[in-house]
């Protein structure tokens, strides 16, 4: 086995993963998360030789995922998924109600909030870096997390995070 | 300075990130303070929410494409057909194609035996190693007898011709670990393809058929063979052949 063949399978075991979870909650099906995956990682495999950064392959990998992703949304080669008929994943673990909820809010969320989310939680990225992977500002991505997390606790709990510091303001 | 609005803005887009400015707010605001702790509960649930399950043998799947794209050009379209048909679709067909492909590699079975059908096992090994069955070269007769013995099996002592040229004899890697291929040139059907598990490793009977290849499983003193023929009628007779001449060791 070569040397990148063996760094292929490592990257291929490190990130599938956390890639499969990114693919499936943009795609908001499990058929098309996997192609996306096999996809992403074979034109990763081709390119392999002009990666000179090791520790930005994650990002690399991801942004691959990321393009795909859009690339077929565009040629409207991905099937539109009713969300009402989208098959979640069960959850046994504590706190079931929440993490189901939560499920299903996040798969509600408009897809520029979530693509952010799921960037930050399953990738790591630093807000500056999920910037530079769509394209805007640092500032801007800061207002679009926490726009998407304040979507998941209105959806969660009908709680605004402005209404509830407004409120308090009042108080004093 | 962070008033209550600008440190929650920044808290619910970078929950684990406090900043000495964000700190120094939380420090007097008990308010913000509670929220920054009820945003860390939700920040775990939400990984809860995201950590969905991954396909089984995802990885397999991944690494066997791959490897097919490496080898496209030297494989014929109707394998490279098969493969993006059959074999990705089936994960432990991939992963018995992707250890071949692999070269070397040992591979993890799956956490269940249930559905590694060793006819597919073989067929999948014959398909991906088309080279094999081209040798002319005979090997001897200890070379087959040493091949069997770990699984306490031994070749009848009065072999004749009836089993054949021995071609091939090779320690290679399988769903599960080491297997043992095997190629025979018998004087009744020609070539013969056997695909022995790791030793001691049971597996499930089973038959497959592709590109011009039948497979099945026979049992012989307790020990699973792959079978693998160029016709359906062949198995029978090559599971006559073996059970004549393969017996228990000692």
């Amino acid at each position: 086995m070569t040397a990148n063949s063996r760094e292929f399978e490592l990257a291929v075991r490190s990130f599938s993963g956390d890639l499969y979870r990114f693919a499936f909650w943009l795609a908001r099906d499990a058929h098309a998360a996997e192609d996306l995956v096999q996809e992403c990682f074979q034109r990763a495999w081709v390119n392999w030789e002009s990666l000179n950064d090791q520790v930005a392959l994650k990002k690399w990998l991801f942004t691959i995922l990321r393009r795909e992703f859009l690339r077929r949304l565009e040629r409207k080669q991905l099937e539109t998924v009713d969300i009402e008929d989208m098959q979640l994943p069960s959850c046994d673990t504590l706190g079931m109600d929440d993490v189901v909820g939560l499920r299903q809010a996040l798969a509600r969320a408009p897809a520029h909030l979530r693509e952010a989310l799921l960037l930050q939680v399953l990738g790591g990225f630093s807000t500056e870096e999920l910037a530079a992977m769509a394209d805007t500002t640092p500032g801007a991505m800061m207002t679009r997390l926490s726009r998407a997390r304040q979507w998941l606790r209105q959806c969660l709990r009908g709680e605004d995070s402005t209404d509830a510091v407004i409120k308090t303001m009042r108080k004093i | 300075m962070m008033n209550c609005l600008s440190t929650r803005s920044t808290l619910l887009a970078t929950p684990s990130l406090h900043d000495a400015a964000v700190s120094a707010h939380l420090t007097d605001c008990p308010s913000c303070r509670a929220f920054a702790a009820a945003l860390s509960q939700d920040e775990v649930l939400l990984r809860d929410a995201v950590n969905i399950a991954v396909p089984e043998l995802l990885q397999e799947r991944i690494l066997l494409q791959t490897r097919l794209t490496q080898r496209q050009s030297s494989l014929p379209t109707r394998l490279r057909t098969w493969c993006q048909k059959t074999v990705l679709h089936r994960p432990v067909l991939a992963l018995a194609f992707s250890a071949v492909l692999a070269l070397g590699i040992v591979v993890a079975l799956p956490s269940t035996d249930d559905n590694l059908n060793w006819g597919e096992v073989a067929l999948a090994h014959v398909i991906a190693e088309p080279s094999a069955l081209t040798g002319t070269a005979s090997l001897s007769r200890d070379a087959l007898a040493t091949a069997l013995a770990p699984y306490g099996l031994a070749l009848r002592s009065q072999l004749g011709n009836q089993l054949g040229s021995i071609l091939l004899v090779e320690h290679c890697a399988v769903p599960g670990g080491r297997g043992t291929h095997i190629v025979l040139e018998t004087r009744s059907i020609g070539k013969i393809t056997l695909l022995l598990p790791p030793s001691g490793k049971h597996v499930t009977k089973g038959e497959a058929r592709a590109e011009g290849f039948s497979a099945q499983v026979v049992v012989i003193e307790g020990v699973s063979f792959g079978v693998v023929t160029d016709q359906p009628y062949k198995l029978s007779v090559a599971a006559a052949l073996l059970g004549a001449h393969i017996v228990q060791h000692g």
